[in-house]
């Protein structure tokens, strides 16, 4: 499992907690035969503050389940995992899916404003709350509009304005822009690097897309084949930056897809 | 995406044709077809049902009108499949939400639903006799249109309108995708609202659908109560009335009013809940 050269490991940002960290967890399922099927095998993790990490792994390698693990929905099998003390996973979660993640027989302005009219914000402010995140999402004229009615980019659009909207310290996606054409995802993706760097929102994103990986990361977790074990964790700030050079991003691409195959 | 709803409403030449054409030249065949046998007690011609139509009013062998006859059953299906609709959907809602309280009571009502409702009728008048809605609350006449509905019927309607509601609408709680509920759950969603935000919309359309197959069966089923010896008004008894006087444009009158009035109740009930539901098999 060494990874010499590539394993960076994250600097020990002397006391700083992380947000969330992983420490050993194994998740196992029964399968259909009956059988255990094994997910997750020690995954040891820490996501900190402020941070945008993405999971990179072939399909299979148990990335949904570890966003499952992290968001509480799932218990895991042993192992365990801290939160940050001041985080409260009933108020300050918010989780992206690739499909079905809007309520279809809302609009758009009332799938924005949902997590906030659960948390009992009146109906105004709420309103008042949604359209602005239109605005930053680039939804305008749109407000009224059903989720069928739109296209795959303005549903993740709105996707994302839903999940922002609540304020959440820590955000899951779930290969959100996975069934976006390209030109699509490039625009999204800079949508939310960008609305990320004017929040506090830490980001655990989740692709099979190197190259999106790269683009969004401050730092890369790169995932095995099943059962998921984290095979090199990649700190990314730099190559994150604007004034990166091809070479850079391609030497990690290949490094990535050669870790991964 | 409206272009294509249009194109698809009355563009297409065979649905021009299926609503107006094929009834129209239908018409003119029973027209020529009545004319040439002549036997207006067998087959009346289109004209002589539409003259009864046209006279809505005019009693019949002291059994009331064809209007009289056609509210008055109206009036039981609507309070049968009303007291159906709340009870079906509240039992669907609570028996979905509630496990164990499932297993308790399902199996009863999956033996007692294979029994066609209609089947229930001797069962009901045996029963409650012809009492009435007013004899209920103690008044043994009330004079009004209320008198013309029998507990007996009210009965056999609820229980032909309850099992397709209840039905559906358990399945709808039931079969609520799971993304849904982890969206609300994840956003930080307790139990109640869950219920409320999430699977009570989620399930709508199928318990509009529970509501119109509930719809259907009432109206299927007041027909045959209606056809029952010993009762006295309704639609379905005029019909039968008539035909035993084999005044048979009353009957096709009869006949063509119950399909009327069954084809409206269903287009109003689709028209008043389209925009909750049509949502359904296209989201993403």
């Amino acid at each position: 499992m060494s990874t010499s050269g590539l394993d960076t490991q994250y600097p020990s940002q002397t006391g700083q907690i992380p947000l969330v960290q992983l420490i050993g967890v194994h998740q196992q399922f029964l399968s259909h035969h009956g059988r255990d099927f094994e997910a997750l095998q020690d995954v040891c993790l820490a996501i900190p503050a402020h941070s945008f990490v993405t999971i990179v792994g072939a399909s299979g390698s148990g990335k949904t389940t570890l966003l499952n693990l992290v968001a509480g929905l799932l218990q895991p099998t042993s192992g365990r995992i801290q939160y940050h003390p001041k985080l409260n996973l009933k108020t300050d979660l918010a989780y992206v899916f690739q499909h079905y993640t809007l309520l279809p027989w809302r609009t758009v302005l009332k799938n924005i404003a949902f997590g906030l009219e659960l948390r009992g914000m009146p109906r105004q402010q709420r309103f008042a709350a949604a359209r602005q995140w239109i605005e930053r999402v680039g939804l305008q004229g749109f407000e009224n509009a059903y989720p069928h009615e739109l296209s795959g980019g303005m549903r993740q659009r709105t996707a994302i304005a839903q999940a922002l909207a609540i304020q959440p310290k820590l955000l899951l996606m779930d290969e959100p822009f996975g069934s976006l054409d390209d030109n699509t995802r490039t625009e999204l993706q800079q949508v939310l690097i960008q609305l990320q760097a004017g929040s506090k929102t830490t980001i655990l994103f989740v692709t099979h897309n190197i190259d999106e990986a790269i683009t969004l990361a401050d730092r890369i977790v790169v995932f095995s084949k099943t059962p998921g074990r984290v095979l090199a964790q990649i700190q990314t700030d730099s190559i994150k930056s604007e004034n990166r050079t091809d070479k850079e991003f391609t030497d990690l691409f290949i490094k990535i897809r050669n870790l991964i195959a | 995406m409206k272009q294509l709803k249009n194109t698809e409403k009355w563009g297409q030449p065979s649905r021009l044709a299926g609503w107006l054409l094929v009834p129209l030249l239908m018409l003119v065949i029973w027209q020529i077809a009545g004319q040439h046998m002549n036997k207006p007690w067998l087959l009346p011609t289109p004209m002589r049902v539409a003259e009864q139509l046209c006279h809505p009013t005019r009693i019949h062998f002291n059994s009331g009108s064809l209007l009289s006859n056609s509210l008055i059953s109206l009036l039981r299906v609507l309070l049968g499949f009303s007291a159906a609709a709340v009870i079906g959907i509240l039992s669907g809602l609570l028996l979905g939400s509630f496990k164990t309280l499932r297993s308790l009571i399902e199996p009863t009502l999956e033996m007692i639903r294979p029994l066609c409702p209609v089947v229930w009728l001797p069962f009901a008048i045996a029963v409650f006799k012809l009492k009435t809605l007013p004899n209920l609350f103690g008044i043994r006449y009330s004079h009004t249109i209320f008198d013309q509905v029998q507990l007996g019927m009210l009965f056999v309607i609820f229980i032909g309108g309850f099992f397709p509601i209840f039905t559906n609408t358990l399945d709808g709680v039931l079969t609520v995708r799971q993304n849904f509920i982890l969206l609300a759950r994840t956003l930080g969603a307790s139990k109640g609202q869950i219920f409320y935000k999430i699977a009570l919309p989620a399930a709508l359309p199928q318990i509009v659908t529970g509501l119109r197959q509930g719809l259907g069966m009432s109206w299927f089923v007041i027909m045959a109560a209606e056809m029952m010896v010993g009762v006295q008004s309704g639609i379905g008894y005029l019909l039968m009335y008539a035909a035993d006087n084999a005044a048979m444009d009353l009957v096709i009158s009869c006949m063509l009013i119950i399909g009327g009035v069954g084809a409206a109740m269903m287009f109003l009930m689709r028209q008043s809940l389209i925009h909750h539901i049509n949502w359904k098999g296209r989201e993403f």
